[in-house]
Parts: structure tokens; sequence; C-alpha cells
């Protein structure tokens, strides 16, 4: 005969007495299932009677930390691309401002190059990026956007760097066209 | 039950292999008392098996790149741990009689065939001690006291000051919500539930 679903019911959420049963029988070496008892429910209770004898024990803690220290972070480094859209036709202003795009693994970063005198003011906004390193130190951003002062046009080369990785990006000689 | 009770692991050797240390910091605690238990399970002294571990994780660092499954990483670190048990034992001047290589051999083979085994009841012990770090409170106290320390139901009163009578009712509850927190966090296996 078929069981109700109360019947089921009952059966998979034991009474308060079955419980204590379940509990006996879960820690001995009774290989039957106590009776009335649900066969599936009970060898749920017999493997975590079985879990807590299992042999286990924790690695001290300096143990672990040291273990954890293993490791070096190698974050891969990967070079900006500048955006076919603009490398066939880099955009000048009068001021001989230059704007370029580049490919990032965020996104578009954009990097605009200010022609100061004989040197160059560089503002980059660089999607996911924390840091940058360039010729002359590095400097922290502002949600992806950073600025510095390149001595020349050699110079405006710089890195940025993410959680996951760096980015090159070359200096404004040697991605225009 | 804590975030890492079932971590993905082909994803953390992924991180790992980009370099995130969190991932490597995971996959250390996650499988921390796995390797520590095999190496005293081998007889080590606390500052031997100290020495295992270390070789055991820096062998999985240096091995990241080569991994080809990661469900096959809980395996590998309980066969890495016994062979280095092994190679510490015999440093420290075990098995050093005429003869005993076999004993050694046989050792290693022992380790590596019950390596899958081992490997699953020290992740099953690991998510039964964080279901009862969940649990906190009296049933943590109870139920340790009752399973690790094996007290008896009058130690136990004199600790808990849980009267006799009520320990046995209690323990059953105690157990039938751990077994709650066990079940949601996947502690029994498909053909179980």
């Amino acid at each position: 005969m078929v069981p109700s679903f109360s019947q089921v019911n009952a059966m998979r959420n034991p009474e308060p007495n079955d419980v204590e049963r379940l509990a006996d029988w879960a820690f001995s070496v009774e290989a039957e299932a106590p009776e009335g008892i649900d066969r599936a429910v009970a060898l749920q209770w017999r493997r975590m009677a079985r879990a807590f004898s299992q042999s286990y024990e924790s690695a001290p803690q300096q143990a672990v930390a040291n273990a954890i220290g293993v490791f070096r972070p190698t974050k891969p480094t990967l070079l900006a691309r500048l955006l076919p859209s603009l490398s066939g036709g880099v955009r000048r202003s009068e001021s001989e401002d230059r704007v370029l795009d580049f490919e990032v693994p965020e996104g578009t970063a954009r990097v605009r190059y200010v022609a100061e005198g004989g040197r160059w003011r560089v503002l980059a906004e660089v999607p996911g990026a924390s840091r940058i390193q360039h010729d002359r130190g590095a400097a922290e951003g502002d949600s992806g956007r950073f600025e510095f002062v390149a001595e020349g046009e050699d110079a405006t080369g710089f890195t940025a760097t993410s959680a996951e990785d760096d980015v090159v990006f070359p200096p404004l000689g040697e991605v225009e066209p | 039950m804590g975030s890492d009770s079932a971590p993905d692991l082909d994803r953390l050797v992924l991180r790992c292999r980009r370099g995130d240390s969190g991932a490597w910091e995971r996959l250390v605690r996650h499988f921390e008392a796995l390797v520590y238990s095999t190496a005293r399970r081998a007889g080590l002294a606390a500052d031997d098996a100290e020495d295992v571990f270390q070789a055991t994780f820096l062998a999985l660092y240096r091995t990241l790149d080569r991994i080809e499954d990661a469900r096959a990483l809980p395996k590998w670190l309980a066969v890495t741990a016994a062979r280095e048990s092994v190679r510490v034992a015999r440093l420290r001047g075990r098995w050093v009689q005429e003869g005993d290589e076999k004993g050694l051999d046989e050792t290693i083979a022992d380790e590596e065939a019950r390596a899958d085994v081992v490997a699953a009841q020290s992740l099953e012990a690991r998510r039964l001690r964080q279901g009862l770090a969940s649990l906190g409170g009296r049933c943590e106290q109870l139920l340790a006291a009752l399973y690790f320390e094996e007290l008896d139901y009058k130690a136990i009163q004199e600790r808990l000051g849980m009267p006799v009578g009520a320990i046995g009712p209690t323990r059953a509850r105690c157990l039938q919500k751990l077994k709650g927190l066990l079940a949601k966090a996947g502690f029994f296996s498909e053909d179980e539930r």
C-alpha cells in the first residue's frame, strides 16, 4: 500500500522519541535501522555519527600561515592595444593634444596626452586599475583616473596595475601610426 | 556553515594560476587538516608533521600549472603527504633496519590505496566540525564533550551543569539541529537525501 504524504513526511521528520532512538542507533554498531524509521534518514544519521569519529587534526596556525606564505602572486603583464578605430587617424587638436583609446581587460582605457612646452601631461582613465607606474615614479588612482607629467614623448608610457593584471601602455611615439 | 564548506576547486586552482593569493589561502585552509592528519597518522611528531605540511603545500604550489582535474586534489594531497611522511620518517632513523624497505613500499602503497577514502573522510570530518561550530552554544559543548572527549554523563553534568536525565534528550535535539545544518550545506550525498 502506498503511504500518504503525511505518513512519508512523518518518516522523514521523526518524532522526539524517534530522534532519541535514531541518535542511539546512529552511534551504535547495530546494522538494522530502528523500526518505523525511514532507511534513508537513518543512514544520514549514521553517516553524521561516523564523521564524529574520523581522525582529524588541524595544523598549528603558524604552519598554516607559513604554507599560505609560500604563494608568490604572479600577475600576467599585458599590452594595451590601440583600438583600430583610432589607430588609422589619431585625433590632433590645435594644441597638439592627442587622445587615444586602448583595449584593456576591463574595457576601454582613454589616455589624453597634453603638450606643455617640451613636456607632456598624461591623463589616463583605465578601468579597474588602482595604480600606475611611470618613468618618474608611481601614482595612485582615483576611480581609475591618473595623471602625471612626462619629461618627453619617450617617457609617456606607463604600466597600470589592477588586482588581476598589469597592463603596459607604450610611449606615445610607439603607438601613433 | 562558513564560506569554505564546498569550494569550487577548479575555480580556485584557476584563480591561483592567475596569481590570486586569496584563492591560495582558501585552498590551504580547506585542506590543512587533511594534510596534517595524514602526517600525524603516519606516526610523526608535531614538528615533523609540520615539515611534511610545508613540503606538501610547496609541492602543490609548484604543481598548480599542471593540475588537469582539480577534483583529484584531495587524493593528490593525501598521497603526497603520505610519501613525504615516509621520507621524513626515514630521515629520522625509522625503517632503517634491513628488510624494512619492503615495509616502506607497502606503507606507501597502503596510503595510496586509501588516499581517496582518507581524503573524503577528512573533508567530511571538517564539514562536521564546521557545522558544529555553526551550531554553537550548549549544543556544541555537549556534542563535543560526548563524542570528541568521550566524557561520561556524570562528567558532563559537572562541566555543563546539566542534569543527567536531560543529557540524552538534549543530545538528540542537538544532533537533529546539526543534521539540519549539515543537510543545508550538502553534507549528505544525493542517494541518501
